[in-house]
């Protein structure tokens, strides 16, 4: 086989050109080792045939798809944790023992009951056993507002989330058109990609995605499964909307691009929306249900057994707490009889009107009702309910803690695996740097050659 | 597997992240003495000292009943003693006075003291603690007995002395009973109204009536025998709430004890756990400024 000089130069061409490309995808990468997301490019040197040299290089994009699913479900999951973290923790405090605690009032407030036995007429101890009732509702109305503000507050911060969410959706749709234009021109669109990769990703934290990759590179992103957010350029759009179904707060709307929109309020599970749906739609309610209870069972055993007793001026019949109309609200409107600081010869302590003054026996009563198991359907004191109440809530913060550090940890893991895939390694692409130099020296090397080989034919 | 800038990057991030949590953890425990803040600290635990807290208030409350309790049983205690010396003065009149060598003026003259120890044994039967008639059965804001001798109340009826709460389910009695002391009552047929029986003494004395005075020497013991049998009543009582005391304060001592085992921290355990986590805190820091050294862009 006989090669001619043409050939030869265009051999040290083909090398030069590709060991420049290789060099910029070195440096591409190596500019990118701190960008977010990105996926480190690799250089694919291939012989040509015709002039036994390089043919162009293809750079091709790492991927890591298998990981990429799992980064999602770990990021809706870390991100629904992290949202309810803030209304927990704040209600972490309000359950949290101490003076002036809702178990500190309640037994502060009995105790005042005992003390009243000794001497039954004195008014001091009289308006004492008021006041620290007058405490204890103070202490269990607060406890419930805290619980309706978390539960507000956190529906307000959906108005966000779904803006942002609608964003991502409305940019990944634009890339997906973005990316097919490029292809369709035949270069490629990995700087797209990677852009588009980091937004599906940033829309997980959101809520629960599944995506999937079609011909054309094209990216479809589903919500729960079946209903389609962004399908080639098309996206669709959540709606909140407040509603009176919902406890006039927000309900979620999917609105697809043909106007169709569907309520996807109880399919919310993972992300920060889906997080803040399960916080306001089920645990703050369950709390604030266990309050209610404790307050209606409270109001409504004290005052049958007060009612049964006689004040100072020998009537009966009358209650201690203003009766609870029923258990929805009964902590938020729980309240002393009206004007019983003035009149604390309403106290009903004794069992008869014949020793209004001065009897005792039905503040033992009163004091009985403490070890009697009336809280919790009949199943607790009420004392063992604030503890329950306080231990629920304490499971409560623990357990989404250890979601939201068991999630970080796995995200960390499955990072470092896609890291591991796609990331960029300083050391690789020095090494990669130094190796096409060489390489780009080498051809120039074979210019050098041929030249002299020219000039030495030229010079005969 | 390869390792690349940004695994190495987080990585050193976490655990700086993680032991500086650790740390503050550390040291808040440290510095409050408690391992316990928030019911999330420990869920159980946290539950189980808010049970212990409502036992302590409970066993602080029955001591302050126990006290209050104290202080008015010696209040009647120190009024039956003297009760007590006063029927005994007056049974010594009267079995002087029943002699028959005394003269009516004699017996005129002791009938004055009589009457007058009389109206002594009413003002101790109108004993008060604070605002209280400790001799009052149920109402006991009024005197038990006016100033004539007379009961204010039916003594057949209202007999009881006040209860209060001294234990768990346990209930002691803090007053003295003026009807059990004091008054002749269907009840115990022997029993007299020691007033009355004074009074009685006194007509006698007066109408300078031995026989008549030797009838009450009889009534007299009975009066005697009355209130001494109230006063180790009260002793008794007394008894009952110095048990009631002791035990309270055993038992809050002991929830308390077992309220800080569940929540306080130990503290050599939290210094112990402040130096582990400084130390760890100092080796990821230590880590961390190495990683950024070590690339092959120092050697080339």
């Amino acid at each position: 086989m006989t090669v001619g000089l043409v050939s030869l130069l265009q051999t040290g061409k083909s090398s030069l050109l590709s060991h420049q490309s290789g060099i910029s995808t070195a440096s591409q990468n190596l500019a990118n080792v701190n960008t977010e997301g990105f996926s480190k490019r690799d250089a694919m040197f291939q012989a040509d045939g015709r002039y036994n040299g390089l043919s162009n290089v293809e750079v091709r994009r790492r991927r890591a798809m298998f990981v990429g699913v799992n980064i999602l479900a770990q990021e809706s999951r870390k991100a629904g944790a992290e949202a309810k973290m803030t209304a927990l923790a704040s209600l972490d405090r309000v359950y949290a023992d101490g003076d002036g605690s809702l178990g500190d009032r309640l037994d502060k407030f009995f105790d005042t009951i005992r003390t009243l036995e000794t001497s039954p007429t004195d008014g001091d101890l009289r308006t004492n056993m008021v006041a620290q009732a007058q405490a204890l509702v103070d202490k269990i109305k607060a406890t419930s507002t805290e619980i309706e503000t978390q539960r507000i507050q956190s529906d307000q911060t959906l108005e966000d989330a779904v803006a942002r969410v609608n964003a991502i959706t409305a940019n990944i749709a634009a890339l997906n058109e973005q990316i097919s234009k490029i292809k369709g021109a035949g270069d490629d669109a990995y700087e797209a990609m990677d852009r588009r990769d980091n937004l599906v990703r940033e829309l997980s934290t959101f809520i629960d995605i599944t995506t999937f990759e079609g011909d054309d590179s094209q990216i479809t992103v589903l919500f729960n499964g079946a209903q389609p957010l962004v399908e080639n350029h098309v996206s669709a759009r959540l709606e909140a909307t407040l509603d009176p179904n919902y406890g006039n707060l927000r309900r979620i709307d999917l609105v697809h691009d043909s106007g169709v929109r569907h309520d996807i309020t109880l399919e919310m599970e993972g992300g920060t929306i889906g997080g803040i749906i399960e916080l306001r739609d089920d645990t703050l309610p369950t709390l604030l249900d266990q309050l209610d209870n404790f307050a209606f069972d409270l109001a409504t055993n004290f005052n049958a057994a007060h009612s049964a007793g006689f004040g100072l001026d020998g009537v009966s019949g009358r209650d201690f707490f203003g009766a609870p109309t029923g258990v929805a609200g009964a902590a938020a409107t729980l309240s002393l009889v009206a004007d019983l600081d003035n009149n604390t010869g309403w106290i009903a302590a004794s069992t008869s009107a014949v020793d209004a003054v001065g009897g005792n026996g039905n503040l033992a009563v009163l004091l009985g009702l403490e070890d009697q198991a009336l809280a919790g359907s009949n199943t607790r004191t009420f004392r063992e309910e604030i503890a329950n109440a306080m231990s629920s809530v304490g499971r409560l913060v623990q357990a989404n803690n250890v979601v939201a550090t068991e999630s970080a940890s796995e995200l960390q893991q499955l990072n470092a695996i896609r890291e591991s895939a796609t990331g960029v390694s300083i050391d690789e692409e020095m090494l990669d740097l130094t190796r096409y130099q060489r390489g780009y020296q080498a051809g120039a090397k074979i210019i050098e050659t041929t030249e002299m080989m020219y000039d030495i034919i030229l010079s005969l | 597997m390869r390792v690349t800038e940004s695994q190495l990057q987080s990585l050193a991030l976490r655990s700086l992240s993680d032991n500086r949590v650790r740390l503050l953890d550390a040291q808040e425990e440290a510095m409050t003495g408690r391992r316990i803040d928030s019911p999330s600290d420990d869920p159980t635990a946290s539950a189980r000292a808010r049970l212990l807290g409502a036992l302590q208030t409970e066993s602080e409350g029955y001591l302050s009943n126990v006290e209050y309790g104290e202080l008015r049983l010696q209040q009647a205690e120190i009024a039956l003693s003297e009760g007590t010396s006063i029927l005994v003065r007056v049974k010594e009149l009267a079995l002087a006075m029943a002699n028959e060598t005394m003269n009516a003026q004699q017996r005129a003259g002791t009938a004055t003291e009589v009457d007058e120890l009389r109206r002594s044994l009413v003002d101790l039967a109108g004993t008060k603690q604070g605002d209280e008639f400790v001799f009052a059965n149920v109402n006991s804001t009024s005197a038990p007995v006016d100033s004539n001798g007379n009961f204010t109340y039916d003594v057949d009826t209202f007999f009881d002395v006040r209860a209060v709460e001294i234990g768990p389910s346990a209930r002691g009695e803090i007053s003295a009973s003026g009807a059990h002391a004091f008054a002749q009552r269907a009840a115990n047929p022997n029993s007299v109204d020691v007033f009355q029986v004074l009074a009685d003494l006194s007509t006698a004395l007066n109408a300078n009536d031995p026989a008549a005075i030797r009838t009450e020497i009889d009534n007299i013991d009975q009066a005697h025998n009355q209130v001494v049998a109230e006063r180790s009543k009260v002793g008794i009582r007394l008894n009952r709430l110095s048990i009631a005391r002791d035990s309270a304060i055993q038992a809050r001592d002991l929830y308390v004890q077992l309220e800080s085992d569940l929540v306080d921290a130990d503290a050599s355990e939290a210094f112990t756990k402040l130096t582990l986590a400084d130390t760890a805190l100092q080796a990821s820091i230590a880590v961390a400024s190495r990683l950024q050294g070590t690339t092959l862009l120092n050697a080339l």
